[in-house]
């Protein structure tokens, strides 16, 4: 309870509530599916979204040492350079949406390739800014990373949405330990799940998530484009794919090809990751 | 292209750092390696020589301006016959400093193709040989050296009296060929004298003088033929008609000075006397007496023309035919007549001695120039059987000399000494040779990598080749945890170059240490 005054008052402090007015331009599928079929959902979750924001249930938060373990990046972090990178990358993304919330895919070019952690940072830096929450759902069922990397064990996960019935949104729906960051996991690991990606089940879940808050982002963390069917089918549900090009791993060729599966409305950029660092000062720090 | 060379050098960096251990691992075995090398490398001693070798061959100076010598000797060739003989390998492997070194047939054959590898013959200069030899052992090498050159040069003044003797043998033989030839040449001339008697010197010009001399001859008969000819044709002038007229006209002419006498004796009377005085009529009288002869004369003249024109023949006048002249004029007529015959017939005579004459002039020229060829043969083979004889007598001579062992064609110019530093790669180099090598091979890996390597290593690839928009480049992300082990990844790391470092500083001083 005393975190949600706390939280309250902050917002009191700051006058950051401000009501994002949402436009109605269509643009992505995504959005397209939420303006042909609004839902009770829609009607009935259409509150303040900053309010929202701030009365988020957010469970235990990690702190800044346990984050740089976990190599999630947050504000008060000494690695600037990534940190700022992961920002410019942010304001770019809500450049090309010019300002709408979206959904956003990232996945590999390379096989072996985990989008996971970048996912999740990518996420985070949405979530640096107050005004906005972001969601980040592992949809690499062969290879789920969400649990491990925010060092979390979960219960259900995306698949169990599908499956089961009786499991709701909120069920599946986890605090990250990341301020005004949300996670849903892969649930069960699953071989394939082409048929859930192309369920209406999925379409209403990605409604469902865009529209309950106008500030929310969700980041989409799927498998490696080229080997994987889900992926592809996946792109439809997105409203941008970030390729993600890890340093030294793939030719130009292997690129070229991931580039050509993904819509090219659609795809927002490369992401060159990976990059191995020069030893820093910190590494000739003894303490 | 110096940007490019920025991107390559920051790529190098990066993943040098990244594949640290590998590249540290490869920089300590090629240093290491290359010291152990180094340290069990055999030391090599080189001694050499210098020799001096008269390049000149002994034909060439006695044979000069007679003949050529075809091909100049190839002394490095000729050293490395002499030196590779079986003969000098074995008197080598008899030294005591090599007959430890083999028990078996076999092993001294192997032993000898080893030393051959040692040897190293080269010209330079005109006439410079550095002969080098090549040992683990310096005082061997020395020793072995000095052997080598010894035979070398007693070989050398062996083939060089071989060279003179054969020298002087050949000009020998040369000389008995020229006498035969020479004998073969006089015999020749001997027998064309015999074959051709009456040709001998000078008789050309007695066959010249006296075609000229008949060519006098004849040019003074032709001269008299025409002499004779032009007298004869006078002759007969005289004889014919046109002297008669001169006669006549001559009576004539008496006429006229009859009548011009006549006349002036009237003259001179008229001034005495009248026309009527009796001497003057009778003056007048008798010139008219004589005018009337003249006139007949004339017509008698005109007549004798008109016909003898008519009838185309020489009139006579009988009374002419009778007078003393005439009968003169037509003996004096056949008498040229028949000296003109004479002298037609001595020209004939005198062309056909002419003919005779030019005939024997071209016989004695064909004979002379036949004589003049076999003199000439012989004069030559007799120049150069002389020369050849002096040369002879000269070939002799060095013939002596060489066997007397007073030429010599070898000479030590620089004698072999003990070599005292090691030739060739010494502990030193491999010091140094060591870690730019392996520095080398860890950066030229690197280099190749990223050169070569078609994995996309740069967004510049991505942005130029693929044309596709970076949207953030991300360095890899490190934990504390990460840190550490990454800290005690270069202590450790450190600490192996620390050790190689001291591993090379303890050989080489160790190394130094026992060398010294």
């Amino acid at each position: 309870m005393s975190k949600i005054e706390d939280a309250l008052n902050k917002v009191k402090r700051t006058g950051q509530l401000q009501v994002v007015s949402r436009n109605n331009k269509a643009t992505s599928n995504a959005r397209d599916l939420i303006r042909r079929s609004p839902t009770d959902i829609e009607l009935k979750n259409k509150t303040s979204s900053s309010k929202q924001i701030a009365l988020m249930e957010e469970g235990d938060i990690y702190t800044a040492d346990e984050l740089d373990r976990l190599k999630i990046i947050h504000p008060d972090s000494d690695n600037l350079s990534v940190i700022n990178r992961y920002r410019e990358l942010r304001t770019q993304l809500i450049h090309k949406s010019n300002g709408e919330n979206f959904v956003v895919m990232v996945t590999s070019c390379e096989s072996a390739a985990d989008t996971g952690l970048s996912t999740i940072n990518l996420a985070s830096a949405f979530a640096f800014d107050e005004s906005k929450t972001s969601l980040a759902i592992d949809c690499n069922l062969r290879n789920p990373s969400f649990s491990r990397i925010i060092n979390k064990d979960f219960e259900n996960g995306i698949t169990d949405y599908f499956e089961k019935d009786d499991v709701s949104t909120d069920d599946i729906m986890y605090s990250s330990g990341i301020k005004r960051l949300r996670v849903i996991p892969s649930g069960v690991k699953k071989e394939s799940a082409s048929e859930y990606f192309t369920s209406m089940k999925m379409r209403s879940l990605m409604r469902e998530l865009l529209q309950r808050y106008s500030d929310r982002y969700v980041f989409l963390n799927a498998a490696p484009i080229l080997d994987s069917a889900d992926t592809k089918i996946l792109v439809d549900s997105c409203d941008y794919v970030i390729l993600d090009v890890p340093y030294g791993k793939v030719t130009t060729k292997r690129i070229k090809e991931a580039v050509n599966a993904i819509d090219a409305n659609k795809l927002a950029g490369i992401v060159f990751s990976d990059v191995p660092p020069l030893p820093t000062r910190k590494l000739f720090k003894f303490k | 292209m110096n940007q490019e060379f920025d991107e390559i050098f920051s790529l190098v960096l990066k993943e040098s750092y990244a594949r640290r251990n590998l590249l540290v691992a490869i920089f300590v075995i090629i240093c290491l390696t290359v010291l152990a090398i180094g340290s069990v490398w055999p030391k090599k001693y080189t001694a050499s020589v210098v020799i001096e070798v008269d390049t000149s061959n002994i034909l060439q100076p006695l044979m000069q301006g007679r003949a050529e010598t075809t091909k100049p000797i190839d002394h490095v060739a000729n050293a490395r016959e002499i030196v590779f003989s079986d003969e000098n390998l074995d008197n080598i492997l008899q030294q005591e400093l090599w007959i430890e070194e083999f028990t078996t047939e076999k092993d001294a054959a192997r032993l000898k193709e080893k030393i051959k590898e040692k040897v190293s013959i080269n010209r330079f200069g005109q006439n410079l040989l550095r002969m080098e030899f090549q040992d683990k052992d310096a005082l061997r090498a020395y020793e072995t050296l000095n052997i080598m050159v010894d035979f070398f040069i007693a070989r050398g003044e062996q083939t060089k009296i071989n060279e003179s003797q054969s020298a002087f043998d050949f000009i020998n033989k040369q000389v008995e060929d020229y006498l035969q030839k020479l004998i073969e040449v006089e015999d020749g001339i001997k027998e064309f004298r015999s074959d051709n008697p009456d040709v001998r010197p000078g008789l050309i010009t007695e066959v010249s003088n006296k075609i000229s001399k008949l060519k006098d001859q004849i040019e003074t008969t032709e001269l008299e033929i025409r002499e004779e000819r032009i007298k004869h044709e006078s002759l007969k002038k005289q004889l014919s008609g046109e002297a008669l007229i001169a006669i006549s006209q001559t009576k004539e002419g008496q006429y006229l000075s009859k009548i011009a006498e006549l006349q002036n004796e009237v003259d001179t009377l008229k001034l005495d006397y009248t026309d009527t005085y009796p001497d003057i009529i009778r003056l007048n009288s008798q010139i008219a007496e004589l005018k009337d002869e003249l006139k007949n004369e004339i017509e008698r003249r005109k007549a004798v023309i008109s016909s003898s024109k008519k009838s185309g023949e020489v009139y006579i006048d009988e009374s002419m035919k009778i007078s003393p002249l005439y009968q003169e004029l037509r003996s004096s007529l056949s008498a040229t007549e028949t000296k003109i015959v004479t002298l037609k017939t001595r020209r004939a005579e005198l062309n056909k001695m002419l003919e005779n004459e030019y005939a024997r002039a071209a016989q004695i020229h064909k004979a002379e120039a036949h004589l003049s060829d076999l003199t000439r043969n012989y004069q030559v083979n007799q120049d150069i059987y002389q020369d050849l004889l002096k040369r002879r007598e000269n070939a002799r001579v060095s013939k002596t000399l060489d066997q007397e062992n007073q030429g010599l064609t070898f000479k030590i110019q620089e004698p072999a000494k003990v070599p005292l530093i090691p030739t060739g790669l010494r502990f030193l180099h491999f010091i140094v040779i060591g870690p730019v090598l392996a520095l080398g091979v860890a950066v030229g890996l690197i280099y190749m990598l990223v050169q070569f390597d078609p994995r996309v290593r740069s967004t510049k690839t991505i942005i130029s080749e693929l044309n596709l928009p970076v949207l953030a480049e991300i360095t890899q992300i490190k934990n504390q945890a990460e840190i550490i082990s990454e800290k005690k990844n270069i202590i450790m790391l450190s600490g192996v170059l620390v050790i190689t470092c001291a591993i090379y500083v303890y050989v080489g001083v160790v190394k130094y240490l026992g060398a010294l």
